[in-house]
């Protein structure tokens, strides 16, 4: 089974006001760059030997935030090479790093190609207003001459986040910044509906459906694979690293607020949330929230996480984890599925996954799994 | 026991008048209960009883009091269910007492069920005492509820005693104005046993506990008694008093007040208002008054989750026990599956049973729309009691349909009129007769079918008298209605749940509204739902609930796992209390709303 590592720094030169990810906003020269990168392999050292994971085969790895390029290339480097010298980095693994625009300038580009073979850029939209409505400080050229200049420098697998459902945004507002994000020759796509605090607007629901559909039939027309709800993908060019959260796989977390998810002695899938306190974490006072999770909650997390994708649930693997059928765990339910209309027609080996149909009310659907 | 020396009284008020306080104030007054055994309104027993504020089993306790004369009191108080819905209960204690305390609320005046009682006793020849309570108040008006209560029921009330249960004033006064102003029991002890039966109850290590007024002769232990109008005979096995821990004694004789155990296993075989006497030395005849009590209302109760069943037919089983006025039989539904049809004497009585059976034995119930039992007569010449729509026969099979009616009766600040009328009319009712209490109070009874009582009627009186209009009721026989079953189909299904008896002339009315209210109430699902109201095969009223078409969320990672895990448990918590009917879900509210139409 693959395994992975993610590692999360918690800086931003600003606080985006949508964003639910642990950051906090900084100058750059008071990001405690070298501090970090060394609580970060201590963080390390300390959880291989505790889980007995040295030498264990690590095929993705990914840098996410926060704005990860806030560190400097060197100490991204630090960190690493000490994942190399901890674990088995396969010749082959996707190391991603995500990148706010105006982060990236060919001065730190040129380094970061070589450290990473995956870059993901937070461009969000190519509507200058919506950037600022949003609190974003990069303008679309900013975003456009980013990913360019990424190009140039060697990336080969580069992936543009944008987000639709924008306070006041148009249809015709969406159809353009498609056709821009496609226009720039990434090879990935995540195309998120804004999600707001219940109080705040959200898009009309027909307005809502009708914007995920126009995001899924203008990015498959362009040779996008969509793969999972939110993300698109030119063939080949899955994030291989997300594909291991969506398919319930094993993965260190590492850094102030990172997560990870590893089978501990026993079967025992044990979830762990490292404290959010960056002051405590910079001291090498690792503390997190651990929750052993159950097999009926590992079963309902497997089921509705694979059914993002559109490779859904693999039945025979279903089996083999948790040694009973699916029909067998959750009667009833592909037949009434299939019956409403929400499944894909089986394709060569047993899986169940939703269509278009399906992944519009999945938070429904989901239901059936808790 | 000298029964010089016995006074048998209650207390009538109006629900929150002040009776469970005062009696409070009585026991301690007496000494029966010390300050330190006193939790508010000892006498209500159950917690549900405290919590809402009203009296549902009536209590006993016998009070000894010395009076200024110097001799000592046994005075025996009767405490008296405090709700419309229990009007018989309350008409048998009242049999048992020679005296009442007539409590008056000083700030709220004379209300329905004031009246109601009041009338009562004095019909039973009581003689009443009123109580002008709460004088601490600021709103308190002492002498005009003193002159209300001399118009209303024309009795000298030159007598009456401020007082509040609430602060003990007055309640010295009320003990010696017991002793002095109320008659002693007159009953013949030499007379055979007549022993008026107001109550029982069941405890588990005793079987039933039946409460006894010993109107005439003596009852010992070890007596055979006989039940007269059931028809059944016990060995009186112990006999007791409360003060208010219960006591043992070996006999009890007229004019007393006590309970008597006879190995009696249901509480159904001790009827209320029965007569007790000895099998071998039998009464002529048994104490008049006597009825036997029907359930009036009807309700399906089902478990949400039908692997409940099990457990709310022992909880049935054991609410029973203690309450024989309260009926279930097994019913199936097609909509809900397997439940029971329950019948109540009122919809009171129904919201207590549900609330009992919810709290203490945790069950998560569903019930259909209370409604009442109609008397059908098919073109076959059969006639039956339909207390469940879905039951009703097809209209071309039927001959003659009676429904229950109520004489009600409403007191009211004179300027809410116009608004009573209005409701009144709405719910089909007659009026019969109007008088004004005073300048500015009206008392106005209508003849009204039950069915529409037992709808929103109570809501809406309160609603359109802001809260001051008080209600009253009492059966008052059956009479032809031209009425009809409305369907409510679901996606084209009728769910039989769902279904009610409406008058003719209102059904297109009722019919659009129950869709709009169900429209309302049933969530958006992953189809679309029609929801249509017909009269037999035809369609009235259509609403449909636009199917969901988006819920999807926007970002799940490594991080989000979790909290999108138990946000999904929440949201299916959230859907425990709906009922799948078909394909469609439908929360318990939905089978409610059908009755809360105009």
């Amino acid at each position: 089974m693959t395994f992975g590592v993610y590692i999360h720094i918690p800086f931003c030169l600003q606080k985006c006001a949508y964003c639910d990810f642990h950051s906090v906003a900084m100058k750059p020269e008071d990001v405690p760059q070298r501090e970090y990168a060394e609580a970060i392999c201590a963080e390390l050292a300390k959880l291989s030997a505790q889980y007995e994971l040295r030498g264990r085969e690590v095929s993705t790895i990914y840098f996410g935030g926060g704005t990860p390029t806030l560190l400097e290339p060197r100490n991204l480097g630090t960190i690493l090479d000490a994942l190399r010298s901890t674990f088995a980095v396969a010749p082959d693994a996707e190391i991603s790093i995500e990148a706010n625009p105006e982060t990236l300038e060919p001065r730190n580009l040129g380094t970061l190609s070589h450290l990473f073979t995956r870059l993901s850029i937070g461009i969000q939209s190519f509507n200058d207003k919506h950037l600022q409505a949003l609190g974003r400080i990069h303008s679309s050229a900013t975003a456009i001459n980013a990913v360019k200049s990424a190009q140039s420098a060697g990336f080969k697998n580069i992936g543009i986040d944008i987000m639709w459902g924008l306070n006041g945004q148009t249809i015709e507002e969406l159809k353009d910044d498609l056709k821009q994000a496609i226009s720039l020759n990434a090879q990935h796509i995540s195309a998120y509906q804004l999600t707001q605090e219940p109080c705040a607007q959200e898009p009309p629901e027909e307005l809502a459906r009708g914007m995920f559909l126009l995001v899924h039939d203008t990015l498959t027309a362009a040779g996008f694979e969509h793969y999972e709800i939110s993300n698109f993908a030119r063939p080949g060019f899955r994030c291989r690293h997300n594909e291991i959260y969506w398919h319930s796989g094993e993965w260190l977390g590492l850094g102030s607020g990172a997560t990870g998810s590893l089978r501990t002695g026993t079967r025992n899938l044990v979830r762990r949330n490292c404290s959010k306190d960056i002051k405590r974490y910079l001291e090498h006072d690792f503390t997190y929230e651990t929750e052993a999770i159950g097999r009926k909650s590992e079963m309902a997390e497997y089921c509705f996480m694979a059914l993002r994708t559109s490779d859904g649930i693999d039945l025979k693997d279903f089996k083999q984890k948790f040694r009973i059928e699916f029909d067998e765990a959750y009667p009833d339910l592909q037949e009434k599925w299939n019956r409403a209309g929400y499944t894909n027609s089986q394709t060569h080996k047993p899986t169940i996954s939703l269509n278009l149909k399906g992944w519009l009310i999945s938070d429904d659907l989901f239901q059936e799994f808790v | 026991m000298n029964s010089d020396l016995i006074r048998n009284f209650c207390i009538i008020a109006h629900v929150d008048h002040g009776k469970s306080t005062l009696a409070d104030r009585l026991l301690e007054a007496t000494g029966a209960i010390t300050m330190r055994e006193r939790k508010d309104q000892f006498l209500d027993n159950m917690e549900l009883e405290r919590e809402r504020g009203i009296t549902i089993k009536s209590q006993t306790v016998r009070l000894s009091y010395k009076a200024k004369d110097g001799k000592t009191y046994e005075l025996n108080l009767i405490d008296t269910p405090g709700h419309v819905d229990f009007r018989y209960e309350v008409s048998r204690s009242l049999a048992a007492c020679e005296g009442a305390l007539l409590v008056v609320d000083a700030t709220q005046g004379i209300q329905a069920q004031t009246v109601a009682n009041a009338f009562e006793a004095i019909d039973h020849k009581l003689v009443l005492i009123p109580v002008i309570n709460k004088i601490d108040l600021p709103g308190a008006d002492i002498d005009s509820t003193v002159k209300q209560i001399e118009e209303t029921f024309g009795i000298d009330a030159s007598h009456s005693i401020p007082a509040s249960a609430k602060t003990g004033e007055g309640i010295k006064e009320i003990l010696e104005m017991v002793v002095n102003y109320l008659p002693p029991p007159k009953g013949r002890k030499d007379a055979p046993l007549r022993a008026l039966l107001i109550d029982s109850w069941f405890d588990s290590y005793q079987g039933v506990v039946s409460l006894l007024r010993i109107m005439d002769g003596k009852i010992k232990k070890g007596d055979q008694v006989l039940m007269m109008n059931a028809g059944k005979t016990y060995e009186a096995l112990k006999l007791g008093i409360y003060n208010p821990f219960n006591v043992e004694v070996n006999e009890l004789e007229a004019g007393d007040v006590g309970y008597l155990v006879a190995g009696i296993r249901e509480v159904r075989d001790t009827k209320i208002g029965d007569t007790v006497t000895l099998q071998a030395n039998p009464a002529v005849a048994a104490l008049p008054g006597f009825k036997e009590i029907k359930p009036i209302v009807f309700a399906g109760i089902y478990p949400t989750d039908s692997a409940q069943y099990d457990e709310l037919r022992d909880a049935l089983l054991k609410l029973k026990l203690n309450d024989w006025s309260f009926t279930y039989e097994p019913e199936s539904s097609m909509a809900l599956g397997f439940g029971f049809r329950c019948g109540f004497l009122g919809s009171l009585h129904l919201e207590v049973i549900m609330e009992r059976l919810e709290r203490e034995y945790n069950l998560e119930l569903i019930s259909t729309a209370p409604t009442v039992g109609y008397q059908v007569m098919t073109t076959d010449g059969a006639i039956k009691t339909v207390s469940n729509p879905a039951d009703f026969p097809e209209s071309q099979n039927i001959e003659v349909i009676e429904e229950p009616y109520a004489m009600v009766n409403v007191i009211s600040p004179a300027e809410y009129l116009g608004g009573i009328f209005q409701l009144c009319q709405e719910k089909r009712g007659e009026q019969q007769h109007l008088e004004y209490l005073s300048q500015e109070r009206i008392r106005v009874t209508y003849l009204l079918p039950f069915q529409e009582l037992i709808s929103d009627f109570h809501d809406r009186l309160k609603a359109c008298s802001k809260g001051f209009a008080s209600l009253d009721y009492e059966l008052h026989g059956y009479r032809e209605g031209e009425l009809v079953k409305l369907n409510i189909l679901i996606n084209g299904d009728p769910v039989d749940a769902l279904s009610v008896i409406v008058h003719r002339d209102k059904a297109y009315n009722q019919g659009r509204d129950i869709v709009q209210k169900l429209r309302g109430e049933i969530p958006r699902q992953q189809y679309e739902v029609a929801i249509q109201a017909a009269i037999g095969n035809k369609p009235i009223a259509r609403e449909t609930v636009k199917p969901l078409r988006k819920n999807v969320t926007a970002k799940c990672y490594g991080g989000d796992v979790t909290r999108k895990r138990k946000l999904l448990e929440k949201q299916k918590e959230g859907k425990k209390r709906m009922k799948m009917v078909g394909t469609v879900e439908i929360p318990q509210e939905a089978f409610l709303s059908v009755l809360k139409v105009k």
